[in-house]
């Protein structure tokens, strides 16, 4: 047999073994179910020719094929005879037909119909083609256990011929097919066992004629998929057995399954038919006690499968879910005819449906996979760029050199003169399989954590405690996390302003277009952060104080984390070879001290610390635009606009630096590739990068600018000023909160910087390094322009943040140095100068956290002491009417007023207090001026009117104007635990509302506009479907 | 491939310089290098420019001067004898008449009414064995003054606002020398008083004038001889934690063998780190100057005399030490009535820490109580009955000056005028004619002046103090949450 595809060619004798085998009686009648099978009959009839028990008759039925198959089967000797179904003839139907022919030629042919009449039905598909001991088997398989109704054959798969597809089926609670095999598994034996099943497949099935009437044949709702687990289940409802016989082999295409032929019957749309008959199926077929929750649980099963292949950008499938549930849901009586018809078959025995029936549990170990494998390769996305791009060299290589001897000659020339440059080792060696870079980065997913790799052949634990890589990052995570243990429960002070009650304060701030806070409420919108905040603390079970201990604790390990990701691909993009696991132990823990050491966390400038251990991630997503695939590219472009709307999210101005460098990447590629940059997906992802924060935080921007706040694009997240770095702040890694010249620790932060200068020295990284000190120079040159920005914010005027700058030059600084010290041999004479550049970052990164963890307190504490007496903030709670106008100044200096509402100025708050102040002249603003400087009642009730409950004056309080107010009609002292503090009530009702204000369509536009669009961005930076197993 | 060029993403990619670099690089400047050489160096110069200035603060807001609508003046209760009230009025200021009333006085009782002439002042009003509250409205609010003299003995004692903070000191509660402190509250709402008592080594525990309350338009009178008896020199600050109260102190003092003598001991509003105590009263005497440290730290009290060529400091003077929170008293006696007779006519005080000070002077079985006055650029002050003249006196670090000395009689006409120049620390005694009854002091700058008035045996000391003319009211602003 010449060909391959035969299957017998390939299996050979079956050996005859088992008891004495006996074959079961009666007439054999095989339907052959065809439609336009034209590439597949072929083979078919001749597996069918080949039984070495042949069937008494063969009657193949066609569906109106447009192709050659009727011809076919016409044209071959073993059909007896050909039904023409006719076009739209559903599978059930058509065998119905098939049967019927098969019974009037029985019925010619033996004489009387009942006695001579076909006893067993063997159903094929015109993709299906039995092995030639197919037939045999299943009769003896027949013979030897009379109680099985039905028998299937293990099915493998066509064209492989190697592979498992399934020997018997059962469905799981969720509506899914399930055999019990993995995917591809290569058929060894391993499941040769006869068991009886809850169905098994029509293709190769082999039906007793008995049962087959008894049980009504295939149900005509079932055009397609899902008949053979519907007349399975039907038959283990009635008593009967469905068998599988692992002898009997056939060869299946799955060709309506696979979408690989288009039947009539079957729709357009694949997933909603094979949906909506699995969907029937369960229904009708299950009892009727689970049926209402059975209903319940596909509606929502249904909901969260819709979301899960959104999330892997198959909406199609995701309609055809929804329509398939419909379909079936909106004909409640076709489902109860069905169940009816059921209840009222013949039953032969006990109901053995339950036992067949996949475990309760499989669902959600399926969707757990799911989950894993979509994890898996989200993380996997940018890592290997450097990979591709050599693959995509060595291929570029290999097509010029086939094309002819000069431009082979040339690319050597270019390889011998350039060896040491990364892309021209790749194309020497012309693999990047076998190159060091495998063996250095073993741990391709990142999840494993750092320092584990090459050691994959022990334990986890194992692996960690004989890696002293390993343990030294494991040690700097711990110190890191015992240093930032003012952020261990509730945290507060310096820029952080306490975090509110709950997830829903930060969801309602982020929601509402007018907050009820301040003065006399403001439309400036909520600060962009507090919609990941609020993600974040729904996450955590709502608790607002867990979401930011989370967010300042983490920050040391996640920066950790992301900086060896990117170093290690910087390093392998930059040199081939990569970078040893302690050279990148050691740049990743300078830098992920950055938290601590650049003063941000115990300033509590929570847009720092969040920005430090974002950026390299955001660095990371940013190198898969050097991707040599477009689609990769793209999807580089929607993480890193998402990673970058974080960014700019905390500290806005991140935007700025975003701006500028996608300009100069462009204006350069321009310049130097005209050609290259035509194309659509060179540039497109970069703009995708920068437009993306745009869209994401609209209704931020457009909230500011509507409320004439445009200072707040400008300043960091937080409540102002905070402090402003210097020349030597900048360089070294300082917010500038340090007194950097006085504490005997500021040169550990020049560390890097030093060794970022030493990196230019070597030649073969040079221009990885100089690439570094260009993005630290943008950085520092949108950070000049920034600097000189002046916000006035009325009681203070600040700066415009230049947190970015500082963050950014700081990695660019680590980068440089851990690529200035590639060019150094890792290993060998001469190893020495690696080892120095990374001991060096490494006495960065420990005497940062030696610092920090003795030194570096901070301004952070358990809470904010606002001075208010605690019976007027348990008072403010009840309303945001009922505020506390919060006094402090004496008559010299001037006064300041703050109105304190609801549980006071909390995270998210306080930029739309500073922001959304009332104008110095404005109405509200002079009432209260009126009652500081000549109280009169009239004044104390204006005052009332602006929805101020209390006044309260903190100690030290100006003796004069709080004799003022002792003396107004209209306000009761109130007592204070301080004695110097003095405070009075209104003593007038607050009147509900006074505070509220209108809402804006605008601003629910735009949030929900953001809501879509974020998930949108999720889904399109997520990975593609294929690459998910 | 050998092309960077033609990578459509990279852009500025790191092999692409270093790659078109590699073949040329011995010859001459590859980008690469120059690259190496200018990033650098132009980072540097950028975070060299890169200085954005630190936040700054709004800037301080001073009151704003308006109409003043209300003054309301509180003058002590009389010793022993009559002292009716003289109520007077700042040239130039308001007109109309103004209410002299007792604060506890009937709701229906008609108060008695003062109208004094501009510049002038009113016929005396008693208020028999109370204190008075003087309590002008609108128009005749501005530039109130208003004293309290005794008939017989020399004592008097000018009125002054309510303040919410006020500080004593010198004061006795012995049997030589007890004060006794009055707290009158003007306004219709309760006011407390908290009272911290200070002695030689520190703030003394005494429980019963910490949350003084003073009912509305009541006074209250506290003995310090019956709450603190001592024979040491005291001071008190007072602070009102709520509402209004003036705070007054009688000081009786009678020494072993001779005859009691009262004197009104004025506040000062604040400790100072440069006190002037203008006014000395020559003749051979007891003088003990009491200093009083409020503060938390221990400082020390450098003593000098102002004389009208300068401040002289006298040669066997040491400084006083005064502990933190305490009292220190050091006698003068012979050293004052050495240097008055050279021509001094005021004290002057300097400290590392504010301290607050008074002079008491026994002279001819009189009591004469100096205390330390606040310097300003417009003074003024009634004249008590007798030979009377104004002691101007600038502290040692101020700048040189010149002030116009204006008496004016009752009707407010202009009976006498000099002008006076003053050095640093200068000191410069003026006689007032006899029909005398009010004095204006206006100056370039900050002077300090008292008058002193002789009669009989008696002397009396009365610092000036600047009229209110103004109301003010704090600038506001939003603050930061």
């Amino acid at each position: 047999m010449a060909d391959p595809t035969q299957p017998s060619a390939l299996l050979g004798e079956l050996p005859a073994d088992g008891p004495v085998p006996v074959i079961a009686a009666g007439r054999v009648a095989v339907v052959l179910v065809s439609h336009d099978g034209e590439r597949w009959l072929p083979t078919v009839l001749e597996g069918l020719a080949a039984q070495r028990v042949a069937p008494d008759l063969v009657v193949a039925v066609d569906t109106g094929s447009r192709d050659a198959g009727p011809d076919l089967l016409a044209a071959h000797p073993a059909v007896d005879a050909v039904v023409d179904a006719g076009p739209g003839t559903a599978y059930p139907a058509a065998v119905r037909a098939g049967v019927g022919r098969a019974d009037e030629l029985a019925a010619g042919s033996g004489g009387a119909s009942g006695a001579g009449g076909v006893e067993w039905l063997w159903l094929l598909h015109d993709d299906s083609t039995p092995d030639p001991g197919a037939l045999e088997q299943l009769l003896l398989a027949a013979g030897s256990d009379p109680g099985a109704d039905l028998l299937g054959p293990k099915l493998r798969e066509w064209p492989s011929l190697r592979r498992l597809l399934e020997l018997g089926v059962t469905v799981s609670g969720t509506g899914r097919r399930e055999t019990g095999l993995e995917r591809g598994e290569y058929d060894q034996g391993q499941h040769d066992r006869r068991r009886d099943v809850l169905a098994a497949n029509t293709a190769g099935l082999l039906v007793r004629r008995e049962a087959w009437e008894a049980l009504g044949g295939l149900d005509e709702h079932l055009p397609v998929f899902a008949g053979d687990l519907d007349l399975g289940w039907r038959a283990a409802a009635t008593g009967r057995r469905t068998t599988v016989v692992p002898e009997a082999v056939v060869f299946h295409a799955e060709a309506s399954h696979r979408g690989t032929r288009r039947a009539r019957v079957a729709g357009r749309r694949t997933h909603f038919a094979e949906r909506r008959a699995m969907l029937w199926t369960l229904l009708v077929n299950a009892s009727g006690r689970s049926l209402p929750w059975r209903v319940l649980r596909l509606a929502l099963g249904t909901l969260v499968r819709m979301v899960g292949l959104l999330l892997v950008r198959a909406p199609g499938e995701a309609l055809d879910e929804l329509a398939a549930l419909v379909a079936v849901y909106r004909r409640p009586g076709e489902v109860r005819a069905a169940r009816r018809r059921r209840r009222e078959l013949p039953r032969v025995g006990e109901d053995r449906s339950r036992e067949l029936l996949a475990p309760a549990w499989l669902p959600y170990r399926h969707g757990l996979d799911l989950v894993g494998d979509l994890v898996a390769a989200a993380t996997r996305q940018a890592s290997d760029v450097a990979e591709r791009r050599r693959d995509e060299r060595a291929a570029e290589v290999a097509a010029r050199t086939a094309t002819g001897r000069r431009n082979r000659h040339a690319s050597s020339t270019a390889s011998s003169t350039a060896s040491s440059t990364a892309s021209s080792a790749a194309s020497s060696s012309g693999t990047s399989t076998g190159g060091p870079a495998a063996r250095v980065g073993g741990d391709e997913g990142g999840v494993d954590g750092p320092g584990l790799a090459g050691r994959e052949g022990r334990g986890p634990v194992l692996r960690l405690l004989t890696d002293p890589v390993a343990l030294a990052v494991a040690a700097v995570v711990v110190a890191g996390l015992v240093a930032t243990r003012a952020a261990w429960g509730e945290v507060a002070g310096g820029a952080l302003s306490p975090a509110p009650s709950g997830a829903g304060a930060w969801w309602s701030l982020h929601l509402e277009a007018w907050h009820r806070l301040g003065v006399a409420g403001t439309d400036v919108p909520a600060p962009p952060y507090v919609l990941p905040l609020a993600l974040l603390a729904t996450v955590l079970l709502g608790s607002a104080s867990a979401a930011v201990s989370v967010v300042l604790v983490l920050a040391v390990p996640v920066a950790l984390w992301g900086a060896w990701r990117f170093l290690r691909v910087a390093a392998r993009l930059a040199d081939p070879g990569g970078a040893p696991t302690w050279l990148l132990a050691a740049g990743s823990s300078a830098y992920a001290v950055l938290p601590l050491t650049s003063g941000a966390f115990g300033e509590g400038r929570l847009g720092a610390v969040v920005l430090v251990a974002l950026l390299p991630w955001l660095a990371h997503a940013a190198l898969g635009f050097l991707d040599p695939e477009p689609d990769r590219r793209r999807r580089a472009g929607w993480r890193t606009g998402l990673l970058l709307a974080l960014g700019v999210a905390v500290t806005p101005p991140l935007w700025a630096v975003a701006v500028v460098l996608v300009v100069l990447v462009l204006g350069v590629g321009f310049v130097l590739s005209p050609r290259g940059m035509r194309s659509r997906s060179a540039w497109g992802p970069l703009l995708v990068a920068v437009a993306t924060p745009a869209v994401l935080l609209a209704p931020w921007v457009v909230g500011l600018l509507r409320a004439d706040a445009s200072q707040g694009l400008l300043l960091e997240a937080g409540l102002p000023p905070v402090s402003v770095p210097g020349t030597a702040d900048l360089l070294t890694g300082h917010l500038g909160g340090l007194p950097a010249a006085t504490t005997p620790w500021w040169w550990l932060g020049a560390l890097p910087a030093a060794l970022a200068v030493l990196g230019l020295l070597a030649r073969r990284t040079r221009a990885a390094v100089v690439t570094c000190w260009a993005l630290a120079l943008v950085a520092l040159l949108v950070g000049l322009g920034l600097g000189a920005v002046r916000l006035d914010l009325g009681p203070v005027t600040v700066p415009a943040t230049t947190a970015p700058t500082v963050v950014l030059v700081a990695g660019a600084a680590v980068t440089a140095a851990v690529l200035g010290a590639l060019a150094l041999p890792p290993r060998g004479p001469g190893a020495s100068g690696a080892a120095v550049v990374a001991a060096v970052l490494a006495v960065g990164a420990v005497g940062g956290l030696a610092w920090a963890l003795t030194v570096g307190d901070g301004a952070l504490g358990d809470d904010v002491d606002d001075e208010i007496p605690a019976y007027m903030t348990s008072s403010s709670l009840e309303g945001p009417e009922r505020g506390v106008l919060v006094v402090t100044g004496d008559l010299e200096s001037g006064l300041s007023y703050t109105v304190r509402r609801g549980d006071g100025t909390t995270l998210g708050e306080a930029e739309v207090e500073v922001l959304g102040r009332p104008a110095a002249d404005g109405t509200a603003s002079r009432t209260v001026a009126a009652l500081l400087g000549r109280p009169d009642p009239g004044a104390v009730a204006a005052v009332g009117g602006l929805g101020v409950e209390y006044v309260v004056l903190p100690a030290p309080a100006d003796g004069r104007v709080a004799a003022g107010l002792d003396a107004v009609d209209g306000l009761v002292q109130a007592s204070a635990e301080d004695r110097s503090t003095r405070a009075w009530r209104i003593d007038a009702e607050p009147r509900a509302g006074a505070v509220d204000g209108p809402g804006s369509w605008v601003h629910t536009v735009l949030v929900v506009v953001q809501l879509l669009a974020l998930l949108v961005v999720l889904v399109l930076c997520g990975p593609s479907r294929r690459e998910v197993p | 491939m050998t092309d960077p060029v033609t990578d459509p993403v990279t852009g500025p990619a790191p092999r692409a310089g270093g790659r078109r670099a590699a073949p040329r690089s011995r010859r001459r400047l590859t980008p690469a290098v120059v690259l190496a050489v200018v990033l650098p160096v132009a980072s540097l110069a950028t975070a060299w420019g890169l200085a954005p200035g630190a936040p700054t603060d709004a800037p301080d807001a001073g009151p704003a001067r308006v109409a003043l609508a209300e003054q309301t003046l509180v003058c002590p209760a009389p010793p022993d004898e009559p002292a009716p009230v003289l109520v007077g009025r700042a040239p130039g200021t308001g007109t109309g008449a103004v209410e002299v009333a007792a604060p506890a006085a009937e709701e229906d009782a008609d108060p008695a009414s003062a109208d004094p002439p501009d510049g002038g002042v009113a016929d005396p009003v008693v208020v028999a064995d109370e204190p008075a509250v003087v309590q002008g409205r609108d128009d005749a609010a501005p530039g109130l003054l208003a004293a309290r003299f005794t008939a017989g003995t020399v004592a008097g004692t000018a009125c002054l606002e309510p303040a919410a903070s006020a500080y004593l000191t010198g004061l006795g509660a012995g049997p030589e020398s007890s004060t006794v402190l009055d707290l009158v509250n003007p306004e219709t709402g309760p006011a407390v008083v908290d009272l911290t008592v200070l002695g030689p080594d520190g703030p003394l525990d005494v429980p019963d004038v910490a949350g003084v309350t003073v009912p509305a338009g009541e006074s209250l009178r506290l003995d310090l001889a019956r709450i603190v008896p001592t024979a040491d020199d005291l001071a008190v600050s007072v602070e009102v934690v709520r509402g209004r109260a003036g705070v007054t102190a009688l000081d009786r003092s009678t020494p072993v063998g001779g005859a009691e003598t009262v004197e009104w001991l004025a506040s000062q509003p604040a400790p100072g780190r440069e006190l002037v105590l203008p006014g000395l009263v020559g003749g051979a005497g007891e003088r003990r100057l009491v200093v009083a440290n409020p503060g938390d730290a221990a400082t020390q009290v450098e003593l000098q005399v102002g004389t009208p060529g300068g401040a002289v400091t006298p040669v066997d003077v040491r400084p006083v030490q005064v502990p933190a929170g305490g009292v220190a008293a050091v006698d003068l006696s012979a050293e004052i009535a050495a240097q008055v007779d050279q021509g001094a006519s005021s004290l002057l005080l300097t400290s590392a820490e504010p301290v607050t000070a008074t002079l008491r002077s026994r002279v001819r079985d009189d009591v004469a109580l100096t205390t330390a006055t606040a310097a300003a650029p417009e003074t003024a002050g009634l004249v008590a009955e007798g030979d009377a003249r104004v002691v101007l006196a600038l502290p040692a670090g101020a700048a040189a000056t010149s002030a116009v000395v204006v008496a004016r009689d009752a009707d407010g006409e202009q009976v006498g005028s000099r002008t006076v120049d003053l050095d640093p620390g200068a000191s410069v005694e003026t006689d007032l004619p006899d029909a005398a009854a009010a004095v204006t002091v206006a100056a370039d700058g900050d002077v300090a002046g008292a008058v002193v008035v002789r009669r009989g045996d008696g002397t009396l000391v009365l610092g000036l103090r600047p009229p209110v003319t103004d109301g003010l009211v704090p600038a506001v602003r939003p603050g930061l949450p």
